[in-house]
């Protein structure tokens, strides 16, 4: 059980630190819909408001609350390409108008 | 058991996400000869084979690829009914390890199933390229399956994989016990749901082990609709109540206390969970871009030049298979030509060589000359989707799908629809949304197909020479816009409901391989062929029958000698010259065809619906091709052939356009390549639709195909009436 107890630490740990940098975030940059977002800049995903289908079907494709993602493509009004976890996913306007993101600010 | 046979059976189910080389790995394992493909789904029908290795059979199942085991598309249910109901012995989750943690997200939905796992991190060549180094022995501990590193594409750990299957099936892979928390609020409401679970009736004499009722749990918080469906089934009036009280209070108080539906929750967990095994064994890390993907994309997808490219993609398609094609399938059409000289000489006059040559090979061979084009076609279709292209060309159509209602993906099966129906309906199977499946279906009969090419080209050649390329396209856009029509006519009236999101992985471009395109081909080719070998050949012999019974009598028979007989004395005595002799003959062979057709069940048949047709300025003939058009759109030009009494000369394809050019007009003309176009393709095409969507679909295909080419083709005529 070492091993295991171990890693759902890690998770917890991991957690907390989304949550901590998630209320950062609020204070840096204004959260905007991922269908506005502009190319090539990061963002976190902070909400995705759709039914339980769509939340699920996005979670396995590897789009989730917190996690970091880039605006690989954008175009006028059709669909865009975003990077996340390494895999190029391309994402419907409907879509990306459900989801909600802030920018990552570099520094 | 049979005495003879020691080995031992294991069961084995490949599972994995799309792309990740799960029908490679197959291939390498059976040696079954199958499709590999690069285009998100392709894999949706089950695959079989087996393999002897060692005192084992294998009994192995590909799988269809997915990302995750809800119930939320029919390729995750498929995978999930498989591994719950068949319980496959074995199940070697294959990962695509130049993305792990996408990948392993799947894994961790075995591991809750409580899945005998083995875990093989195919295209392992990428990534020793990535400059990720894993501690694999730790990791696999943590995961609690034996890791293989593969490389699919060069047959790399396929005995390895072998090996640890038997491992695992005989136990005597070590490993803890694996469990994945999803954080303290999901966990208190799993517990309460699993004690209400166990104290149900259902799960009582049933001795099911602790972690099934943990997972159905999960799966209930998770919302998963089947499953409850299924447990509310096994339950009595009373336990139903209590279990959809204490899920609302339970995703209530979740949602309040956290914020999140317990669907986000467990999710980010498992997500935590992966990431958590990858730090752990992480030895070195790079960070790593698709850089030259990407840059192909920004040229690919631009927004200025990426439709241009599209377009211009798809006018080679065309070209080559149209123009390129050409050629094989004219030394195909000499081919069977000569099969009938053949036949005449071999063959004794009767039925028989008449049911021969007349009926198998022109019906069959007519069929058959169009496979060259086809399999251009299919290698161009492979190409663009081992390539990575496909993937593209979706992203690129979606915005003008979505204009009409429709996915992205849809654009595919409609671009092979201009090639044949068949395979174009069979892959509709990438479309995960039923709704969007069968729109896509329905309208893709407007997409004209080859068969139909050969009715446009008799029939604009003969009423607009010049401007024949012209119309033939007309005829192509205004199949284009029925459907556009259709689809929107569809979504509001017979399937509502939004279309399927449009969310979509585009894998990176891989160069290839001729063994890869080559099999995705001919697979698709075979079916062709089998369209032709099978249900062409039944209604060819049918149609045979038609024309051939009843035959005409005697008295006609006896004329017709005599004829033959006096203008064969006319010649020996120098009476008229040869070619005057040869054109009387003809003549008069004409004359007999054309009684016997009269005469057949066929003809009889054409008068008997004339009236049905008159209102769209169709004769008897026109009537009867129609009809045996059915058949497939092919049989349309010989059957006018037929009904023109067109005798077997040089020039026939000239006579024929004479005998139209007398008998019918322009427009008569033109309806009747409207009317071709908008019925549906061809009975083997029907006999697909109905395997892929059910009777009922079909039936509905029929009939609104024929009211559509009905009404319309009748508006044209009676309108057009008027100015010609
Ligand atoms: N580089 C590399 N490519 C692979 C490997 N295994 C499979 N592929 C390629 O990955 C693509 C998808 O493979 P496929 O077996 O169709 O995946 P499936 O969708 O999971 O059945 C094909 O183009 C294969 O040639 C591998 O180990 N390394
Ligand atoms: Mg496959």
């Amino acid at each position: 059980m070492g091993l295991n107890h171990k890693l759902n630490l890690e998770f917890k740990k991991e957690n907390k630190t989304i949550i901590n940098k998630k209320e950062k975030n609020k204070e840096e940059s204004k959260i905007i819909l991922l269908a506005h977002a502009s190319q090539g800049k990061k963002y976190k995903i902070v909400n995705i408001a759709g039914g339980h289908c769509l939340i699920s079907r996005l979670n396995a494709m590897g789009i989730i609350n917190g996690d970091i993602i880039k605006v690989i493509h954008q175009t006028w009004g059709g669909p865009m390409t975003i990077a996340v976890k390494g895999v190029r996913i391309a994402l419907g306007r409907g879509i990306a108008h459900k989801i909600e993101v802030a920018e990552v600010l570099e520094n | 058991m049979i005495g003879k046979i020691k080995n031992k059976e294991i069961s084995v189910a490949l599972v994995g996400s799309p792309n990740s080389g799960k029908t490679t790995i197959f291939n390498n394992m059976t040696g079954a000869r199958q499709h590999v493909g690069n285009y998100p789904g392709v894999t949706v029908e089950v695959k079989t084979g087996t393999k002897k290795y060692k005192d084992y059979i294998f009994d192995i199942i590909d799988l269809p690829g997915t990302y995750s085991l809800t119930a939320f598309s029919e390729e995750e249910v498929i995978t999930r009914n498989h591994i719950l109901k068949e319980k496959p012995e074995v199940v070697v989750n294959i990962i695509d390890a130049s993305n792990l943690e996408r990948n392993l997200y799947l894994t961790t939905q075995l591991i809750e199933m409580n899945c005998k796992m083995v875990l093989v991190f195919n295209m392992s060549d990428l990534l020793n390229k990535s400059g990720l180094k894993l501690n694999l022995e730790l990791l696999s501990q943590l995961l609690g399956a034996p890791i293989i590193l593969s490389i699919g594409t060069k047959g790399v750990g396929t005995q390895e994989i072998l090996e640890n299957i038997i491992k695992i099936y005989n136990e005597e892979f070590e490993h803890k016990f694996v469990f994945i928390k999803y954080g303290d609020e999901v966990e208190t409401e799993i517990k309460k749901i699993q004690e209400l679970l166990s104290k149900f009736k259902f799960f009582d004499h049933e001795s099911l082990n602790k972690n099934y009722l943990r997972w159905i749990s999960v799966k209930l918080l998770e919302n998963d609709e089947l499953i409850l469906a299924e447990l509310l089934q096994n339950l009595s009036e009373e336990e139903k109540e209590k279990i959809n009280l204490i899920l609302e209070s339970s995703v209530n108080h979740i949602k309040r206390i956290t914020g999140s539906y317990p669907t986000t929750l467990i999710a980010e967990a498992r997500y935590g969970f992966v990431k958590g095994a990858l730090k752990e064994s992480t030895i070195y890390h790079k960070d790593r871009e698709l850089s030259f993907s990407d840059k192909i994309d920004q040229v690919i997808l631009n927004n200025f030049i990426g439709l241009p490219i599209f377009a211009l993609i798809m006018w080679g398609i065309f070209q080559l298979v149209f123009k390129v094609g050409d050629y094989p399938t004219q030394w195909l059409q000499l081919g069977f030509n000569k099969l009938s000289e053949l036949f005449t000489i071999l063959l004794p006059e009767g039925y028989l060589k008449s049911l021969i040559i007349d009926g198998i090979v022109a019906g069959v061979g007519g069929v058959l000359v169009f496979t060259p084009k086809i399999m251009l076609l299919f290698i161009c279709i492979a190409v663009l989707e081992d390539s990575g292209y496909m993937a593209r060309a979706a992203f690129i159509m979606d915005r003008i799908m979505h204009r009409i209602g429709l996915h992205g993906k849809s654009f595919i099966p409609m671009l092979i629809g201009f090639g044949c129906t068949v395979p174009a309906y069979m892959c509709t199977r990438t479309l995960e949304n039923k709704n969007d499946r069968l729109i896509t279906m329905h309208i893709n009969t407007f997409m004209s197909c080859g068969g139909r090419l050969p009715i446009y080209i008799l029939f604009a050649g003969t009423f607009f020479q010049k401007h024949a390329g012209n119309i033939i396209f007309s005829i192509y856009i205004i199949g284009i816009f029925m459907a556009v029509l259709f689809a929107k006519f569809l979504r509001v009236t017979r399937f509502k409901g939004e279309s399927e999101p449009f969310v979509m992985e585009l894998p990176i471009y891989r160069l290839p391989t001729i063994r890869g395109i080559l099999m995705h081909m001919w697979e698709r080719t075979w079916l062709y062929i089998k369209k032709a070998g099978t249900i062409i050949l039944a209604v060819s012999i049918i149609i045979w029958i038609l024309f051939t019974f009843p035959s005409i009598n005697k008295g006609l028979l006896e004329e017709y000698n005599a004829q033959i007989n006096q203008i064969e004395i006319n010649y020996l005595e120098g009476k008229i010259s040869r070619s005057e002799f040869e054109k009387q003959i003809s003549t008069i062979n004409a004359w007999l065809s054309f009684k016997k057709l009269e005469y057949s069940t066929a003809g009889r048949i054409g008068h008997f619906i004339e009236p049905v047709f008159k209102p769209l300025g169709f004769d008897w003939r026109l009537a009867l091709a129609s009809i045996t058009g059915m058949v497939g759109k092919e049989v349309v030009v010989s059957t006018l052939g037929t009904t023109f009494s067109i005798g077997s000369s040089h020039n026939e394809k000239e006579d024929l356009r004479l005998a139209l050019r007398n008998t019918y007009n322009l427009l008569i003309g033109f309806n009747f390549m409207l009317f071709c176009l908008l019925y549906f393709p061809c009975i083997a095409s029907l006999a697909v639709f109905q395997k892929e969507a059910g009777t009922k679909e079909m039936f509905f295909q029929v009939g609104f195909t024929l009211v559509l080419a009905w009404t319309v083709s009748f508006i044209v005529y009676q309108i057009g009436k008027f100015f010609i």
